[in-house]
């Protein structure tokens, strides 16, 4: 009697399931008839990542209704940034969805996983926020709005040259962005004459990172690079700099701008990171009206992901293969940039320098 | 093909979770280990395989020796933790699958650490090579019918039931002169064997691997679809597999606003989950509790 209700119960779920998907797919059917082109949005809504997620996703979207382009339908895939959700939301856009272009994902291992499925499929990827080498490489049909870890290391390890430093330490989480970036740091400020002197690492979002900032300390270095993308990790960092009494310029990248760093008062004044250049006062103007907050993080990078797909739509692309080829022809002035797609589908970006000057961030002139 | 390219892809999840899940329930639900590693088998299968497949050895040898690789650490893991049962086994265990996780991410002289391994080669076997996820479904699914069939095959003969005896009364077959060490070793090194090939053929499906893919959030979807297939039942697991990957899938097909699309899928799932359960608190095809 047990096993009778239990398959009653679960064939009812299921079959209230299937309805909705076949529904769905029917529907999906019509708008290819009628010439709809559909685009995706993919990142992580849930998990560790998913503010930055939601952003992405709330810039993108910004794009697209004010293109408002009767031609096209957005869909949307949650990948709570992880690999196989990554792919398994690739193929379902692919397949089901019949997408021609996805703005997505924005950890770079899910878009590494996604770009595969992408590139086989002649569909277009462009990320708002993957900045590993490996990015670059993946295909003709990857893209991505935001500069590559190459771009941000050399700037950095080019103004610390430029400072004076010839000691330098490196404390970095330990994941794919961190590893990233210190890589080319290391490698850039060798090769400008310098010395690291101090090569640590710390698991994103632990908060006690004492071990490691004596082990910095007790190698004198003349400047700390700091790279993090945790805001609470960071906190606690740069609190902990202070509490060992490091006697070496603290130096940071774009991660370490968060508001919550400036509540630690005089012992962040003088901190300095490396940022891309931020995104145009149009565009925070008109993320505030919609949203009523400022643009977080990589929600720029979304909204020119977005707008050149459409850009390429307006332009008369409808396949995957079209618009790609429109992709790597275009040039624009975007909300988070100078957009041009060099052979690798990466932009070059600008960066600025940003240090924390009486109790705020100040971008400093070149 | 009848079936359409995004079916195919679940398809090929269901299977290679499925040789993951029944490997777990021969070590969890017959012979009574509360094994909290095998992700960190199914992480090693994948990375040895990568490896070695990114080096140009061929594939069947790289998928044999992923899994003999795994099934070694399957020894030393029972080696290891001989002498604890229960909440002890399953801490130790624990800790097996954050020291694997650890070192994928810290030698990165040979895992390449965060940065992951991208490009991995789709198998190729006798000259003939796996193009298309067609051919990758009917290759996965050979796989895990054989697998599975050896396992189903393990647990239905004498030594399986020597493995349920351990599991039901580890002193008792003391008594009567069974080594419970050899049972032991011989089913974690057997499920982390199969963990291993899995793994393998995960890493060559999405061809691009990196140390979160084998961790907790992987750890707690293979435990779950064992508790909820029922401890001690291949078909169990089978099911449960099935349940537990295309119910989510399904979950997308509903017509939700972008803004709440991903917590209300997510809600949805654990009610799915949590009724199941409710329902049947031994899991679908139960028969057994551990202590």
């Amino acid at each position: 009697m047990r096993t009778f209700k239990v398959v009653i119960v679960m064939l009812v779920i299921m079959g209230l399931l299937l309805t909705a998907g076949c529904a769905d797919t029917e529907e999906t059917t019509e708008d290819t008839e009628s010439d709809m082109i559909v685009v995706g949005i993919m990142g992580p809504y849930t998990g560790g990542a998913a503010e930055y997620g939601n952003a992405a996703k709330d810039g993108a979207m910004l794009a697209f209704n004010e293109a408002n382009l009767s031609n096209v339908e957005v869909v949307t895939e949650d990948t709570k940034s992880e690999t196989k959700e990554a792919a398994t939301a690739m193929n379902k856009m692919v397949s089901v969805d019949n997408v021609q272009a996805v703005v997505g994902d924005l950890i770079s291992a899910a878009t590494l996983a996604a770009a595969p499925i992408a590139e086989q499929n002649q569909v277009v990827l462009i990320s708002p926020a993957s900045t590993s080498t490996d990015v670059s490489t993946a295909g003709d049909y990857i893209f991505r709005t935001i500069p590559g870890d190459d771009g941000q290391g050399i700037f950095a390890a080019q103004t610390l040259s430029d400072a004076g430093y010839t000691k330098l330490a490196l404390l970095y989480t330990n994941d794919q962005y961190g590893n990233g970036l210190a890589t080319i740091i290391t490698d850039e400020f060798t090769e400008l004459g310098g010395e690291i002197v101090a090569d640590e690492t710390y698991e994103a979002g632990s908060s006690d990172m004492r071990t490691q900032l004596t082990k910095i300390k007790d190698a004198e270095p003349e400047a700390l690079f700091i790279v993090s993308n945790t805001p609470d990790s960071s906190v606690a960092l740069l609190r902990q700099v202070t509490e060992i009494g490091i006697d070496a310029d603290v130096y940071g990248s774009e991660g370490l701008k968060v508001a919550s760093i400036l509540e630690l008062g005089d012992s962040v004044e003088g901190v300095t990171i490396t940022s891309v250049s931020p995104e145009s006062e149009e565009f925070k103007q008109k993320y505030m009206e919609e949203y009523g907050v400022e643009p977080p993080a990589f929600a720029a990078q979304a909204y020119d992901g977005a707008t050149a797909i459409i850009m390429a739509i307006e332009g008369g692309a409808t396949t995957g293969e079209e618009i790609k080829d429109a992709l790597y022809e275009m040039e624009f002035d975007g909300a988070s940039g100078h957009i041009k797609f060099d052979e690798n589908g990466d932009v070059a970006g600008g960066y600025v320098l940003v240090e924390v000057q009486d109790g705020a961030f100040v971008t400093l002139e070149e | 093909m009848i079936i359409s390219a995004y079916q195919t892809h679940i398809f090929i999840l269901i299977f290679i979770y499925i040789i993951l899940a029944v490997s777990l329930n021969l070590a969890l639900g017959y012979t009574g280990l509360l094994n909290l590693g095998h992700v960190a088998f199914f992480g090693i299968g994948a990375y040895t395989s990568a490896l070695l497949a990114i080096e140009g050895l061929p594939y069947i040898a790289a998928v044999i020796i992923a899994g003999l690789f795994a099934s070694v650490f399957g020894y030393l893991l029972v080696k290891a933790t001989d002498k604890l049962k229960g909440d002890y086994m399953a801490m130790a265990t624990l800790g097996f699958s954050f020291v694997v996780y650890s070192l994928l991410l810290n030698l990165r002289d040979i895992t390449r650490g965060a940065m992951g391994i991208p490009g991995i080669p789709k198998p190729s076997i006798l000259g003939l090579t796996i193009r298309t996820n067609d051919q990758y479904l009917i290759f996965v699914m050979a796989v895990c019918a054989i697998s599975v069939f050896i396992m189903y095959r393990m647990v239905n003969s004498p030594f399986g039931k020597l493995l349920e005896a351990n599991r039901d009364n580890a002193v008792n077959l003391r008594v009567l002169g069974k080594n419970t060490f050899a049972l032991k070793y011989k089913a974690m090194m057997t499920s982390a064997f199969f963990a291993g090939v899995s793994g393998s053929l995960y890493a060559h499906y999405i061809t691009f691997i990196d140390p979160t893919s084998f961790y907790i959030a992987e750890l707690i979807l293979i435990l779950t679809i064992v508790i909820v297939g029922g401890l001690a039942s291949i078909k169990g697991s089978i099911v449960a597999t099935i349940v537990i990957i295309y119910v989510p899938e399904m979950l997308k097909m509903l017509e939700l606003p972008a803004s709440v699309l991903g917590p209300v899928r997510q809600a949805l799932y654990a009610m799915i989950l949590i009724a199941i359960l409710m329902i049947r608190p031994r899991g679908i095809f139960g028969k057994v509790d551990l202590e």
